[in-house]
């Protein structure tokens, strides 16, 4: 299946190079989710996340010219990346979001999410922990945040996070083991949740 | 104080590269051996073993809505908009190639003409601007005087509606005014000789030639056109003689064996009208392709 969408993507890609606007949008559908859900992460505001999804689309569009083949996911993530990024640092003077209005963040909320849990007690207890840890990702500092998403959310190695931010190696290895110990802290902090957290993934 | 937390930052750098499997061997080992003796480090790495699993199983947020883009959002720097520009740039070299191919093919052709014994009135006005060239530079032909003061308009026409591209080649002026002088002088065989020595029926078919030339901007070409013939001796005394003529210059040398047939201008034996149908459907031929090569180098 993932040959079969491979050999698709490319010529989706080659026929967008030649302007075709339809094939990219069977680009835009097909790559949507990935690019909306890691821009969502990184920024945490679900109408910034649609607004940088929106823009990456297009800048990818516009600059398909650039594209020197590979896989075009990852060209796209780079993309969303690097506008998340330079978003975040534009609005870096804005008051962090504080621990006290955690609660009122409710964009996991979603009926989707309660999807596959067998009770709604459990469901709600899941949603209550996936608010809270992306309110945790939330506070911490940009350059930590994006290599944190790409690397626990997107699953990228190393060397994968290296080339998308620009950063070495070493760099991506510090940033990472400061944003999770960061995390890790919160929830430490938090601790009725973290057990409770720990006791559902022991179960 | 300090030292204390860049040591705790170093351990998490450590165990959160563990978690990773991007320690060494040699790392790893040293590591293991010191979890099996620390319960707080175990701890500790338990924990954020925990924390990367929790954000590892956060669930994906699908898109809220399709993303799909519309030719009004990529509009302003569209790849549809760039398009043109590449393909013009094929076409304009392109259509250049074309134009001289075309010019030269109506030279070689005109010239054959021109060559042809038993041709003399229709086209006499046609090498008249270059007989007036070489006469200046062969002593003999008095007469010529006169065809040359004639030539000065005719050949300062010679480029007219050429306004051939800034970046066409060199080459496609050379061919273009020559099929320029053609084209203009093919409808005289239709429309009735114009001799140079019978300036009374020349005066009706002259009228509309120099309305024609008139509005002609031959410095372009000229200028262009210039570092072709510079290996000869003549330009310069060409150019005090006959000013902007230069252009027509050009071809005149090349023309050189085309002085006998002045003399059998005297008596008009106007040569069939097919032989000058294909000199002139070439000369309107490279007048579109010249047209065409402008507008595209124009478009890029």
């Amino acid at each position: 299946m993932s040959a079969g969408r491979h050999l698709d993507e490319g010529h989706l890609v080659a026929a967008a190079q030649r302007g075709d606007l339809d094939a990219f949008n069977e680009l835009v559908l097909a790559y949507q989710d990935r690019v909306y859900n890691l821009a969502y992460r990184i920024l945490g505001d679900p109408a910034a996340a649609e607004d940088a999804t929106q823009e990456t689309f297009i800048a990818a569009y516009q600059h398909l010219s650039t594209f020197r083949g590979g896989s075009f996911l990852s060209w796209l993530m780079r993309t969303v990346a690097h506008r998340c990024y330079d978003e975040l640092r534009r609005h870096k003077r804005r008051p962090a979001v504080s621990w006290e209005s955690f609660g009122e963040m409710d964009e996991e909320a979603n009926p989707f999410l309660v999807n596959g849990h067998p009770t709604p007690e459990e469901a709600a207890q899941q949603a209550e922990l996936t608010r809270f840890l992306q309110s945790a990702i939330v506070t911490l500092p940009p350059d930590q945040r994006v290599v944190l998403v790409l690397s626990d959310v997107e699953g990228m190695n190393y060397q994968e996070i290296a080339d998308t931010v620009g950063i070495p190696v070493g760099t991506v290895k510090s940033r990472l083991a400061r944003a999770r110990a960061r995390l890790r802290d919160l929830l430490q902090a938090r601790g009725e949740l973290l057990p409770r957290a720990y006791r559902l993934e022991e179960e | 104080m300090p030292g204390k937390n860049r040591g705790r930052e170093r351990v998490d750098e450590w165990l959160s590269a563990y978690i990773d499997g991007a320690l060494s061997p040699r790392e790893r080992a040293r590591l293991e051996a010191r979890l099996a003796q620390d319960a707080d480090l175990r701890a500790r790495l338990e924990s954020l073993q925990r924390t990367v699993a929790l954000v590892r199983g956060l669930p994906p947020v699908p898109a809220p809505r399709n993303f799909l883009l519309t030719p009004a959002m990529v509009h302003p720097l569209a790849p549809v908009a760039h398009r043109p520009a590449p393909k013009a740039r094929r076409l304009a070299p392109a259509l250049t190639f074309a134009t001289v191919i075309s010019g030269l093919l109506c030279i070689v052709l005109l010239v054959g003409n021109l060559l042809t014994p038993g041709w003399g009135g229709p086209g006499a006005a046609a090498p008249a601007p270059m007989i007036a060239y070489e006469t200046e530079g062969s002593p003999e032909a008095g007469q010529a005087e006169e065809t040359a003061k004639r030539a000065l308009p005719l050949s300062e026409a010679v480029p007219t509606e050429t306004a051939p591209p800034a970046s066409a080649a060199a080459v496609s002026e050379t061919a273009v005014p020559e099929m320029r002088v053609w084209s203009e002088e093919t409808p005289s065989p239709l429309e009735g000789p114009f001799p140079p020595e019978m300036g009374g029926i020349g005066g009706g078919g002259a009228a509309p030639g120099p309305s024609l030339r008139e509005p002609g901007e031959p410095e372009e070409p000229e200028a262009e056109a210039l570092p072709i013939p510079t290996p000869e001796p003549q330009p310069p005394e060409r150019a005090a003689a006959a000013g902007e003529a230069t252009p027509a210059a050009i071809p005149a040398v090349e023309v050189t064996p085309t002085s006998p047939p002045v003399e059998t201008s005297e008596a008009p034996t106007p040569l069939p009208l097919a032989s000058w149908l294909p000199v002139g459907g070439l000369a309107l031929l490279t007048a579109v392709l010249a047209v065409l090569s402008v507008r595209a180098w124009r478009a890029q």
